[in-house]
């Protein structure tokens, strides 16, 4: 009896422990660490469900750091603060509705996408910003692009193929939406402008 | 008669006018704010008013500011000019975007967007960064190919390239297999040189250089003839090992 006694003391000491594991309480060493790491974690591309995805998600840091959700939000507050210093941004954006935080550099950073992309891509936001209840289908944009004479054909399913993989936008029923990295790398007033230089191609 | 009466004067002989005619008044503000609508729309939409048909509505207002009073009125009148100076901006804009070629107009379009664009930051993972020479350099050749004769003539050329590339994935099992035909094809056989070509096909000479490699087959050289074994006498264990580069033809099996 007074074992058990014993194990269940130090168990429920472990839980207290482990509840205590505030931000306070972590030494500077091992906030340098935990930065340091969050820097490799928020700063990777990889590819999820063959869509291109970056930083990670906020479960799986729940997972990894054992926080709760308050403490993890507190975390990363501080680490923007840390990382604006060297010229970054944490941003967090929506996918499927779960939270995911990524970086992004608060001056210029050179665009993944070439030029027949960056036509095709800014295509689909001035039509999708000028009239929001018409839909999109690849039909539309080589209608614009390609009868006109001024994208081959081959390229614009080309630079769809390439923006589906790399986030920017997805196919949902044979129409082309907005996927989660054009709301990030574009914002409303930029797509304005595109909207405005569009008119003018 | 002083300069103030000549002023009331003529202020009352305007006033007296405008008097009788205060159903042309309001005529002639309806007008301005009709033309005002329109010229707010269009500029609103960007649609361009053509030059005569603007000149002939500016024409229709350009003495309304002598009928009209209040001053919502005058500023409705002047807002109406500022509209037409807009329009007139908006008209020439356009047509000097016109004068530049299509493709300038494109490259434009893809510096402003690029320039909009406020990327994600990675250091790791694949990237995908590449120069490029853009849409100038993708031209499409079209060949013209009259009898089927020549067309059969065209693809035997370019048989290399017309065959669709793909990468296997082979798994141990499937390795497993492979290893064990080229056994039986080749184990206590005495092949000449210029044979094994058709013997095998592509993939089995790679694995067969791997098994090589990994000393799991022997091969021995004599005169022209290959010998191939599974296990080596003492005498010739000592041998160096090398890798063995082969050219199958035999293309019909690997596509099967």
């Amino acid at each position: 009896m007074e074992e058990n006694h014993l194990e269940q003391s130090i168990d429920s000491n472990e839980i207290a422990e482990e509840n205590n594991f505030l931000p306070s309480s972590i030494s500077d060493e091992e906030k340098g660490e935990l930065f340091r790491e969050l820097t490799t974690i928020l700063s990777r591309k990889w590819i999820k469900d063959k869509v291109t995805v970056f930083g990670c998600s906020e479960l799986d840091l729940l997972l990894a750091t054992r926080f709760d959700v308050q403490t993890l939000r507190e975390t990363i507050e501080e680490y923007k603060s840390f990382v604006q210093i060297l010229g970054l941004n944490v941003i967090d954006y929506d996918m499927e509705g779960e939270k995911w935080y990524c970086l992004r550099s608060s001056n210029y950073a050179p665009s993944d996408l070439q030029s027949s992309e960056l036509i095709v891509l800014g295509t689909i936001i001035a039509f999708l910003e000028s009239d929001k209840q018409k839909p999109i289908t690849t039909e539309k944009i080589k209608e614009k692009l390609v009868v006109t004479g001024r994208m081959k054909e081959y390229l614009v399913d080309n630079s769809l193929r390439i923006l589906t993989r790399l986030g920017y936008i997805r196919k949902k029923q044979n129409e082309w939406e907005y996927n989660y990295r054009t709301y990030i790398e574009f914002g409303d007033e930029e797509k304005d402008k595109i909207v405005e230089e569009f008119r003018r191609i | 008669m002083t300069d103030q009466d000549i002023l009331d004067e003529s202020s009352d002989t305007i006033s007296i006018y405008i008097e009788e005619n205060r159903e042309w008044v309001e005529n002639i503000f309806q007008l301005v704010f009709e033309l005002k609508r329109k010229y707010g729309r269009s500029i609103r939409k960007k649609e361009i008013v053509r030059l005569l048909e603007s000149e002939e509505d500016r024409s229709k207002v350009s003495e309304a500011y002598l009928y009209l009073q209040n001053k919502k009125e005058n500023l409705l009148d002047s807002a109406l000019y500022e509209d037409f100076i807009k329009m007139n901006d908006l008209r020439e804009n356009d047509f000097l975007e016109k004068l530049l070629y299509p493709q300038e107009r494109l490259k434009t379009f893809v510096d402003k967007v690029r320039s909009l664009c406020v990327p994600i930051t990675y250091f790791s993972g694949t990237t995908q960064t590449s120069y490029e020479e853009p849409i100038k350099n993708l031209t499409e050749k079209i060949i013209e190919l009259e009898s089927s004769e020549n067309i059969e003539l065209f693809m035997k050329k370019y048989k290399g390239f017309l065959k669709r590339l793909s990468s296997n994935f082979l798994d141990k099992g499937e390795i497993l297999n492979i290893e064990s035909t080229i056994k039986d094809k080749l184990i206590g056989k005495r092949i000449k040189r210029t044979q094994i070509n058709t013997l095998l096909t592509s993939l089995e000479a790679e694995i067969l250089s791997k098994m090589i490699s990994e000393k799991k087959i022997h091969v021995i050289l004599e005169n022209d003839v290959l010998i191939f074994q599974t296990e080596i006498k003492d005498e010739e264990s000592d041998v160096v090992s090398s890798s063995v580069l082969l050219s199958p033809k035999n293309f019909k099996e690997e596509s099967d």
